[in-house]
Order: structure tokens, then C-alpha cells, then sequence
């Protein structure tokens, strides 16, 4: 779906911000909602339509967290969620488990949201198809015997938009291109990503699928589905049980 | 015998003698010769007596068969003796002794009896006497509690009473074979020898020695002698007169308040502390340490002596203490004192020394002071380390204060990144418009106002995070309104409260609500207490909500924060003033909080108290306040 044509709700308690938020992507969405909290956000999608909602963490009554919990268990197939968090609220890792769609941190870019936003409501196999633009970047190689001994070894946990996956590589925060190979699928993850988010203790990254060769874009395609529900990239493969440190305390148990 | 026919100076003799009664008696029983001795004895002239029975020297009782009883005793066997009381004509006792001796012609008929009565009154008196002496002698000797033994100035025993018997373990006869040297431990023998050869020379006329003997068992026993030596009249020593007592059980008693003086005088004298104890003007005892730490004072001195000179001084080391305030005359007075600091730095000491010290009296039975005791320590090393703790002290103070504001940084982070999303999104906008050729005025104005009020509220929350970041303990007292205090520290944290869905409620405050204060830590306890009151409710579940309560008295004000949070366990509630108490996760406080809140509140003659309103807890902070006169 094009912005442009995409019913947008704004939720921020800050009532300045709300307003220039709203003001800044007046131009180029279709139609912008706002919300000063969850609770309203809520009451604003029994109402109306929305394709996506861009949201605080925190805030009075009903925070982001919440709000994102409470729409992705009442549809799978409900608007995009990009959450935008201040200081220390929630990391990157926590926020994409959790299901959003993206995180924005405060204070945020015009640019980055729209992005943001295009890429939540853009439709994936369009999104991913997009030639990979990324030429000599660093490459993230890795061989399977299988996807599901990959799995179930602890090797790579796959999410609606990308994947954990285990790896001795230091990756730099920087788009890279992607080759994995699964030798019993007789399959081959190649095309680009961007590492969201790395953690040398646990020897785990987590990347989001920018692009796909033609080759393996239906397999990953079925492998992620189509569903929004569901972690964007898991925190953890399927080995490390141990949740990672500061995950509990900054998703509190709103 | 024939009196009759014999010679006239026989006769003579006999009527003579006077110590004796002779007289004869007839067959009858009657008298019939009688001379000038039974006349003294008797009391009878010769011819009162002549004819009449002998039965009248005799006692009544006796006389019906007693005086034919011995005539017919003589008469069968030729004489008999007796002895026994007899009367005198005047009816007085005398103690007789009686011979009589039945006469008989050739032809061995009876023709009467020779009686001769001697009066051994005299010498029965001093018999008697004698043998009641030797009686009480033998029971006082037999019976004696302590050990008496009469031995030969050879050694050996000549007689041993029960108790010294007992003492040693022998029998009567085992000990009389022994001699006195046997029985002795020989490492006392030899001067119990030599006195007992002094006093047979003379040189001496009893001596007493503690000496240790040998039971019969072999077991050694402690005894205190005494002996003496009885001499014949001639001058020649007859026997030893030994008195033993057993001195073992009094030995081992001594022994031990000996040793356990010993050990009370070791233990004293090693304490860490000083000791003194004065009585009768003197110092009775002066420990090791007492005398390290006063100098110039020992046992035996007189206590006058060290007032002269005893270089006291109240903790300004210059004024002298007045004696009477000095823990040892304090006590002497019947006053238990408290600890109290003294400089001391008597003239010959060198470098002075800070000494703590407590008095307490003596009383004697009777109740009556009768002395006193000092305990005092050297506390100069305590007293730097406490100089050196208390500097410590304030930078862990300081540090905490940082601490505290690294926590509150990432409130603050909160308050400022939200007014800065303002700013960069009305940027952004202001751009965008400007690339549009016909942007409305009306909304490049509206961004730029929005970008100009959200850069004041910015600097408006920098100002306040300057002023609260500064220490503000050296501030002078200046004169604030309330109202703008709770504001400036409003600004941040009201944001946070916001963010975290607790409410935040704050009364109106009469501008005319002034302070005297530095302003700058009352700001710091009032964001520490609301910082509290958030960290208690923000995790809880339900309804969260802070109160800051303010409550106009007549010359103070009562600023109060309530929360709704689950309150302070009844536990750890004695603790929560104290320094560097917390129940806060590592990296969240360091307990510093409320302990210095307290503080800082009483520096500015308030008080800071946790008290419970209706089951929500609530810290008030009371301060005094700035009458309208003094404005």
C-alpha cells in the first residue's frame, strides 16, 4: 500500500509533538489520526481504519508497549506498528520481538518515519523484489545442513521480516548482503539486510530482509508469511532460552 | 603387846606424840587409854573419853555396825586399816586413817585393841586437788580441737592427742614410735631443727613456724606450729609442748585469692583502657595503659599531687578543665559521669592526646562514697580516623548526590528529548514548507513560535538541572517563595510522572509562602522525596498516583508526599534515615537519599518524618517559614 493512500494514527501523549507529527506527515500520507495515549488509540481503531500507527512507549494510562500487545492479539492482520521510544525505554531487539514493524528513536527524523512507514505498509514480495543495490558491502555467509536442523539446532529463528541467527561474524551496523545455504532445502538466502541488532555475548544478530534474489523469494516468502503477527525479528534462535539481559525489566508488564 | 606392864618410858612416848591418836579400846568396844594426840584429834580430854564406846567418832549412819565391824575385822585377822570421816567432840569432819590392832594375852585371848588415828584432812584436800588437775588436764589435751603432741628433746613422742592423731592418719601407738623429724617435709626440717635446739639452749622460750608434713598415707599436709619446752625444776628440758594446726585447706584458699589477685592485677594491668582507682586521697590502683596514657601518676601517689599538675584541657586544647567537671572528681562526688572528651597535655608530655573517660564512685557497705574508678581510652588515632571519615563521609555524600543525578539523568533525558522531538519535527516541517511555494505564512509562524517556546521549556529544565546539580551547602540563606521552589523542581520530573502514567497532583501555593532557606537543597530533598514516592509506585499495579501536600501552620509549613504505592514494611522502617540504607536495586541509589534529606531539613531547623496517612505512606517535610514582620 502506498503512504499516500494509508490512513496513519498518530499516538503521543506530548501534545506539541503530536501536532507536528502530524503536520509532518500531512503531505505525504493520506489521512493522519492522533491519539494522546493507548487507550485512545484503541477507541480510534474501533472507529476507523488504520493502516498504520506510529506510537510512543511511554505514556500515561496506556503506553506503546501495550497498545502494540493489545492490537496484534485482536487481528493478524492488523495496521503496521512502528514504535518510537525515548531514552532507555526499550531496545531495538525487545521492540521487534514484541512485533513492531520498526522503532524510531526520539527524537525522530521526518525521513526515517516516512520510511519507516512505506516499508510497514509496502506489500513484502514487492518490497523484497527490489534489486539489491548493495555491491561490495560486508557479507554475512553461512552453510546449513538444513533449514529445520538450522532451526532446531539453535542455528536461526526466522520472523515475519527477518531472522536471528548465530554467528561468530562482528557485524557492523550497515546494510550487508546475505548468503545462507541450506544444503538439505537445496535452498539459497541471498540478497541484502540490515543488522538491527547485534549481541557479541550471545553471539546472536538480528537482521531485517531488505532484498531477495528471484531464487528464494517464494520460499522465504512462505517461510515468513504473511501474517502480522508474531515476533518482526525474534530475540533469540531457538537455543538461547535465557532471555537476554534487560529484555524483562524495559517491556514492563504493562 | 601388855600396856599395862610395860615400861614407864613406852608410856611416856606414846601419851606424848601429838600427830597420832593412840588409845586403846577393851573388848567392849569401850576406850580405855587415851593420850594427848587424840586429844588434839578428837577433841576429848582422857576422862571424858575414858569408858565411853568408840562408837562416837563415828558418823550416825555408820555408827550401829561400822565400828564393830572393824573390831571384829581386827580381832579375826590381828589388825585392819581404814580410812573414812570420823567426828570430832565439836561434831566437825575429819578425813581419818584408822589402824587397829586386836591385843591378846600370853594365853592368846583378846584383851582389847591398839587403835592409832592419824587426820589426813590436809593432804586428801591436796590429793583431790591433784587429781582434778590432771583430769581437766587429760580432757583439755584429749579433746583439744587443734593437734598437741608432748615429745622428748630427742624428737621422739611421749604422748599425742586425737586430733593430732586424726591430722596425720597414725594411731596413738604408731606415733609414739615416731620422733618429730620422721613426720616433717625435709625441706622444713632443718629450721624446725634449729629452733628446737635454741629453745633447748634457751636462747629462746617457744617459736611457731609454718611447716609441711607426711601423713601416714603420704600425703603432704601445710600446719602452723607452735611448741614450747617444759623443764624440769632442776632446769633440765623434760619435754616438747608442740601445737599443730592444719593450715592445708587455709593455704589453698590463700593460694588461690593469691592467684586469682595475680590474675585480676595481669588482667588490669593489660587492658587496652586506662584504670584508675582513687580511695583515701590516694591512687589505689594505676594500670599499665593508665600510666601511658597520664604520664607522671603510680600507685601510692597522692592524688592532690596530680591535681597540682594533671593538664587537662576542654576540647578547644586551651582552656584548662575546671576540676570539678573532671570525671575523676565528678565520681569522687558520688556522680556516675557520661563519656567525656578530654585534651590532656600535661606540662612533661610532649604531644597532647585526646582521651575519652568515664567516672564512677565507690561505696563502701554503708553506702558512703568511698572512692571512685576511672576508665578512659587514647582515642587520637580514633579521632583522626574519624577526621578522615568524615571528610570521607562527605564525598560518599557527594557522590551519592551525583549518583543521584545520574538516575535522575535519564528522567531528564525524558523531560528534554520530548521538547527536542518538538523542535526537530517543526524544523523539519518549517523545511518542508519552505520548499513549497506557497506554504501558508500562518503555518511557518506556527512552527517557528513552537520552536521558540520548546527551546525556553528546554532551557528552562537546564536551568533547573543546573541549579539542583550544584552542592548548594555553602549557599547563604536566602528568602524564596514555596511556590517557585516546588515548581523549579516540578520542572524535572513532571514529565517522567507523566510518561509513566503516574499522576502527579500539586495544590495552588500562596505566593506569600516564604522560605528562608537554600533554596537549592530544598529543591534536592523535595525531588529526592518525589524521586521515592515515584520509584514506590511506578512498578505497582492499579491506581498510581503522588500528592504533594502543603499545609500552611502558624510559623511553619508542612510540604507532604503521598503516594499510593504499597508503603514501607514495618521492617525496614526504623532504617530508611539511615545513611547508605537502600532497598533499591544496585545502580538505583545508594541510600543516601533520605539520610541526607534529613539532614539538610533539620539544618534548616525543620524535620523530616515518614508518618502513614490512611494507609498511603507520606514523608512530611516540615520548614519553617518567614513571617510577614521579618519580611
Amino acid at each position: 500500500m502506498n503512504l499516500k493512500e494509508a490512513t496513519i494514527l498518530v499516538v503521543e501523549d506530548e501534545p506539541d509533538l503530536l501536532e507536528v507529527m502530524g503536520e509532518s506527515l500531512a503531505p505525504v500520507a493520506g489521512k493522519i489520526l492522533s491519539a494522546c495515549d493507548g487507550e485512545e488509540a484503541l477507541k480510534s481503531l474501533d472507529t476507523a481504519a488504520v493502516d498504520a500507527i506510529v506510537t510512543d512507549v511511554r505514556m500515561p494510562r496506556m503506553g506503546g508497549v501495550s497498545l502494540l500487545k493489545q492490537v496484534r492479539a485482536a487481528s493478524s492482520h492488523g495496521p503496521a506498528v512502528i514504535l518510537v521510544s525515548g531514552y532507555s525505554d526499550l531496545t531495538a531487539r525487545e521492540a521487534l520481538d514484541l512485533g513492531a514493524d520498526a522503532t524510531l528513536a526520539k527524537p525522530v527524523r521526518r525521513r526515517d518515519m516516512i520510511e519507516a512507514l512505506e516499508r510497514a505498509l509496502a506489500d513484502k514480495r514487492e518490497l523484497w523484489r527490489r534489486p539489491n543495490l548493495l555491491s561490495d558491502s560486508a557479507q554475512l555467509a553461512q552453510e546449513f545442513a538444513g533449514l529445520t536442523q538450522a532451526v532446531e539446532g539453535g542455528e536461526i529463528a526466522f520472523g515475519r521480516g527477518g531472522f536471528c541467527i548465530r554467528t561468530r561474524q562482528e557485524l557492523s551496523q550497515e546494510p550487508i548482503s546475505l548468503s545462507l545455504k541450506f544444503a538439505f532445502d537445496k535452498q539459497n538466502l541471498s540478497g541484502s539486510g540490515i543488522v538491527r541488532w547485534d549481541d557479541l555475548h550471545d553471539q546472536e544478530a538480528g537482521i531485517e530482509i531488505i532484498s531477495l534474489a528471484e531464487c528464494c523469494l517464494e520460499w522465504i516468502l512462505a517461510l515468513t508469511g504473511s501474517s502480522r503477527q508474531g515476533p518482526f525479528i525474534p530475540c533469540h534462535t531457538a537455543k538461547t532460552s535465557a532471555p537476554s539481559p534487560g529484555h524483562g525489566e524495559a517491556v514492563t508488564r504493562q | 603387846m601388855s600396856v599395862s606392864t610395860g615400861p614407864p618410858t613406852f608410856d611416856l612416848l606414846v601419851s606424848s606424840v601429838e600427830d597420832y591418836a593412840i588409845f586403846m579400846v577393851d573388848v567392849n568396844g569401850q576406850v580405855s587409854t587415851w593420850n594427848s594426840g587424840a586429844e588434839r584429834i578428837k577433841g576429848y580430854s582422857a576422862s571424858e573419853i575414858v569408858g565411853r564406846p568408840i562408837d562416837i567418832f563415828y558418823e550416825a549412819w555408820e555408827r550401829s555396825f561400822k565400828p564393830r565391824m572393824l573390831l571384829q575385822q581386827a580381832a579375826d585377822s590381828g589388825s585392819v586399816e581404814d580410812e573414812g570421816w570420823r567426828l570430832r567432840k565439836d561434831g566437825s569432819k575429819f578425813w581419818a586413817h584408822v589402824s587397829i590392832t586386836a591385843l591378846r594375852n600370853d594365853g592368846g585371848s583378846l584383851i582389847g585393841f591398839a587403835k592409832i588415828t592419824a587426820d589426813q584432812t590436809q593432804r586428801r584436800a591436796v590429793q583431790e586437788a591433784l587429781r582434778q588437775s590432771e583430769e581437766r588436764f587429760s580432757a583439755a589435751f584429749e579433746h583439744a580441737p587443734i593437734g598437741i603432741g608432748l615429745a622428748e628433746p630427742s624428737g621422739r613422742f611421749l604422748r599425742v592427742n586425737r586430733a593430732y592423731c586424726e591430722m596425720l592418719g597414725y594411731s596413738v601407738d604408731d606415733f609414739l614410735r615416731l620422733d618429730y623429724q620422721t613426720i616433717t617435709h625435709p625441706a622444713d626440717l632443718p629450721a624446725d631443727v634449729s629452733q628446737a635446739e635454741r629453745l633447748l639452749r634457751g636462747e629462746i622460750s617457744s617459736y611457731q613456724m609454718e611447716k609441711r608434713y607426711f601423713r601416714k598415707d603420704g600425703e603432704i599436709i601445710w600446719a602452723s606450729l607452735s611448741v614450747s619446752l617444759v623443764r624440769e625444776t632442776s632446769g633440765k628440758p623434760r619435754h616438747f609442748i608442740a601445737q599443730v594446726e592444719d593450715i592445708t585447706k587455709r593455704r589453698e584458699v590463700v593460694e588461690l585469692l593469691r592467684a586469682q589477685t595475680a590474675l585480676l592485677e595481669t588482667v588490669i594491668d593489660n587492658m587496652g583502657n586506662g584504670l584508675i582507682v582513687v580511695a583515701n586521697g590516694r591512687f589505689l590502683i594505676v594500670n599499665r595503659m593508665a600510666q601511658e596514657i597520664m604520664g607522671p601518676v603510680s600507685k601510692d601517689m597522692e592524688t592532690e599531687k596530680w591535681r597540682a599538675a594533671n593538664g587537662s584541657f576542654l576540647p578547644d586544647k586551651k582552656t584548662l578543665f575546671a576540676r570539678e567537671r573532671l570525671p575523676l572528681e565528678r565520681a569522687l562526688s558520688g556522680e556516675s559521669t557520661e563519656e567525656v572528651e578530654i585534651w590532656l597535655q600535661p606540662k612533661d608530655m610532649r604531644e597532647g592526646k585526646w582521651v575519652r573517660a568515664v567516672g564512677r564512685p565507690l561505696f563502701d557497705s554503708t553506702g558512703l562514697v568511698s572512692g571512685a574508678v576511672v576508665l578512659f581510652r587514647d582515642v587520637t588515632a580514633q579521632k583522626s580516623m574519624e577526621a578522615e571519615l568524615e571528610i570521607n563521609r562527605a564525598q560518599s555524600v557527594s557522590n551519592a548526590r551525583l549518583s543521584a543525578l545520574g538516575i535522575m539523568a535519564g528522567g531528564i533525558a525524558h523531560e528534554i528529548n520530548n521538547p527536542l522531538g518538538i523542535i526537530h519535527g517543526a524544523a523539519g516541517n518549517l523545511l518542508d514548507l519552505l520548499q513549497q511555494p506557497n506554504a501558508p505564512l500562518e503555518l511557518l509562524r506556527k512552527n517557528g513560535d513552537r520552536i521558540l517556546q520548546t527551546a525556553e521549556r528546554i532551557a528552562r529544565i537546564v536551568k533547573s538541572l543546573r541549579h539542583i546539580a550544584r552542592e548548594g551547602n555553602s549557599d547563604p540563606l536566602r528568602q524564596k517563595p514555596l511556590k517557585l521552589i516546588v515548581e523549579e523542581t516540578l520542572e524535572l520530573c513532571r514529565e517522567r510522572f507523566r510518561h509513566h502514567g503516574v499522576e502527579l497532583k500539586t495544590p495552588e501555593i500562596d505566593d506569600s509562602l516564604v522560605l528562608r532557606c537554600r533554596e537549592v537543597q530544598i529543591e534536592q530533598v523535595l525531588l529526592n522525596l518525589l524521586q521515592n514516592a515515584f520509584d514506590a509506585v511506578s512498578e505497582t499495579e492499579g491506581e498510581k498516583w503522588v500528592h504533594l501536600e502543603v499545609d500552611q501552620k502558624e510559623d511553619h509549613v508542612l510540604v507532604s508526599v503521598i503516594d499510593s504505592g504499597p508503603g514501607i514494611p514495618s521492617t525496614i522502617l526504623p532504617h530508611v534515615f539511615e545513611p547508605f540504607f537502600t532497598t533499591k536495586p544496585v545502580g538505583r541509589g545508594t541510600g543516601l537519599g533520605l539520610s541526607i534529606s534529613k539532614t539538610i531539613a533539620e539544618e534548616h531547623g525543620g524535620k523530616l518524618e515518614i508518618c502513614d496517612k490512611a494507609g498511603n505512606t507520606c514523608v512530611c517535610f516540615t520548614l519553617p517559614i518567614v513571617g510577614d514582620e521579618v519580611r
